[in-house]
């Protein structure tokens, strides 16, 4: 599958409390809770994301709380791939379980704030549409993209179920 | 070739019934389930895939625990209603071990309770799930999407992790302790070095460790990115285990030539007193290079460190002291089990004579929600995490520490060297 879209870079070590701040855990509604999305380490990103863009990050992206609300509201403002260096393993899990495609690329450093890329999920590639440049990235194991293209595990479940 | 703890753990909890190795990805059953807020989400997922009633049932009563630990007693309505969310879902689902306002936090409930036994399986909805290695459990943390899974199923998909042996060397004298040894791995190899991996700790201190220091080791594997934190279960887990509980368990051991992908010898009494300074945990440095920045709050508390060892030393340190004019110092016990060995040493009025604010048990210091601090403060805590803006705005500080090191900086009203106080 091949995804296109804006870049939204970031550095090392966000974690998920920057994700999605504590303070605004009490809003219940996912909709009202995405309007803080990345509100920790940038205010402007909820109110300039556009759906299909894709997030660019440096090692450990996700850390820290469990918090399924982090990948949960990057999915609700329409974050169609997340592409780090490295994830918070929590966060990966929880990301796949709610059908973020999931990238691991050590060059995400090489990727500008704003560039389109896209992404050959199967293959594993990221390329810099501009420049051409095309960078090594990781794959999701098949179960994994199994989960994905349901649009998550309780959507892939329940398809199964139904199946059988 | 042997195995590893991490790959035997998963090797017996196989479905499919096959050795696991490094790498291999597999359906495991599950001995248990943590959930503490956000239970009821659950039933938000149950209902996104079309069972209108929500969760139907669960694989086992006695083995699903449910301890509303976080906002106890609710701060406001809205936290109310989420209680009361997570509350109905223990209640219609029949959940044996529904832990309502304990108050405590849910780890050390877990264990206080004799929940978790060694060679268990033991996934939860919280980061620092990952605590009961301490008692050689395997649990990490996970989301709501894959517990609801597991709840029902009794089943969830791990991938064997690789695993980094840590060798703890030395004779544990009063100093460092757990915390500082955990800042200090954190600020030499990075707050990442052990991600997607499991930790074996091993070793002469390790061994000598009480198993509240060893849960401060394992709780902090998370910091470091670690999916399991694993001690080997000894005398000292048997006496703990006492009278905790009457189910058979039998504990998971390496084995001597397991392969190991890291191991990482750490002379023990080498390390100072560390702080990570803000605002990160990695940020790991000996105490002696954050020396005199000046406090505004010190805090004892969370599943990291807040046990009765680590009130004790505060109290050791604070008798015939006073906390410094200005500096609020919050001492919150992990759980009731700590707050009444607290109350059966007699500890607790000598922390009040000097000025200590002590509160009821449970998450509230750490989450936090009963200590936030405003601009341009600063806080050092032995709680679990330093990332900007968790105690107030991005312009107030946190600095991670010991119980000694925070009880030290509370009474000299700046960060020092501990030691000059327990020894001065």
């Amino acid at each position: 599958v091949k995804i296109e879209g804006r870049a939204w870079c970031y550095g090392d070590n966000v974690e998920t409390g920057f994700i999605i701040q504590s303070k605004y855990l009490k809003i219940i509604d996912l909709k009202e809770l995405s309007t803080h999305a990345m509100g920790g380490i940038d205010p402007q990103f909820a109110s300039k994301v556009k759906p299909g863009d894709i997030i660019v990050a440096g090692k450990n992206f996700g850390c820290g709380s469990s918090r399924e609300t982090a990948p949960a509201v990057l999915k609700e403002v329409g974050v169609k791939a997340i592409v780090a260096a490295s994830f918070g393993r929590i966060f990966y899990r929880n990301a796949v379980n709610l059908g973020i495609p999931m990238i691991e690329c050590r060059e995400t450093s090489l990727v500008k704030d704003g560039e389109v890329i896209e992404i050959d999920s199967e293959k594993g590639e990221i390329e810099i549409m501009d420049s051409g440049r095309k960078l090594k990235g990781s794959t999701l194991p098949d179960f994994m993209i199994k989960i994905v293209e349901a649009g998550g595990l309780v959507q892939f479940k329940r398809n199964q179920i139904t199946k059988e | 070739m042997g195995q590893t703890m991490a790959e035997k753990f998963l090797s017996r909890k196989n479905i499919a019934g096959k050795p696991v190795r490094v790498g291999d990805l597999i359906d495991a059953r599950v001995d248990g389930v943590m959930l503490h807020i956000n239970a009821g989400m659950l039933d938000k997922y149950a209902r996104q895939g079309g069972l209108s009633d929500g969760v139907p049932r669960v694989f086992d009563k006695d083995r699903v625990y449910v301890i509303l630990d976080h906002y106890q007693p609710p701060p406001d309505h809205i936290h109310a209603l989420k209680n009361k969310t997570d509350r109905e879902f223990a209640l219609r689902l029949g959940i044996t071990h529904f832990h309502d306002s304990g108050p405590g936090v849910a780890h050390q409930m877990m264990c206080d309770l004799g929940y978790v036994r060694p060679g268990e399986l033991v996934p939860g909805n919280d980061s620092h799930t990952v605590m009961y290695g301490a008692l050689n459990a395997a649990s990490s943390g996970q989301g709501e999407a894959e517990l609801l899974h597991a709840v029902v199923f009794g089943e969830l998909w791990y991938q064997a992790p690789p695993t980094i042996k840590i060798t703890l060397n030395g004779r544990l004298p009063q100093f460092p302790f757990a915390k500082d040894i955990m800042i200090h791995l954190a600020g030499k190899y990075g707050d990442d070095f052990a991600q997607y991996r499991s930790v074996e700790y091993t070793g002469p201190v390790a061994e000598e460790m009480s198993i509240a220091s060893r849960m401060c080791m394992a709780c902090h594997v998370v910091e470091v990115g670690g999916k399991f934190g694993l001690f080997r279960a000894d005398e000292k887990t048997a006496e703990y285990l006492k009278g905790r509980t009457d189910l058979p368990f039998e504990p998971v051991e390496a084995d001597p030539d397991a392969e190991y992908e890291r191991v990482i010898e750490v002379d023990v009494d080498k390390i100072e007193p560390q702080v990570a300074k803000p605002h990160r945990f990695g940020n790991g440095v000996p105490v002696s290079e954050a020396a005199g920045v000046r406090i505004n709050q010190a805090i004892i508390g969370a599943c990291s460190n807040g046990r009765f060892e680590d009130i004790e030393i505060a109290h050791r340190m604070l008798k015939g002291r006073k906390v410094a004019k200005g500096v609020r110092f919050l001492v919150c016990p992990a759980s009731n089990e700590v707050f009444k060995q607290c109350i059966a040493a007699g500890i607790i009025p000598d922390l009040l004579d000097a000025g200590v604010h002590f509160l009821d048990s449970g998450c509230s210091v750490c989450d936090p929600h009963r200590a936030y601090m405003t601009s341009g403060e600063v806080c050092i805590t032995a709680t679990t995490r330093n990332f900007r803006g968790r105690y107030g705005p991005p312009d107030s500080t946190v600095y991670l520490g010991g119980p000694a090191t925070v009880a030290a900086a509370a009474i000299a009203g700046e960060i020092i060297d501990p030691r000059e106080v327990l020894h001065g």
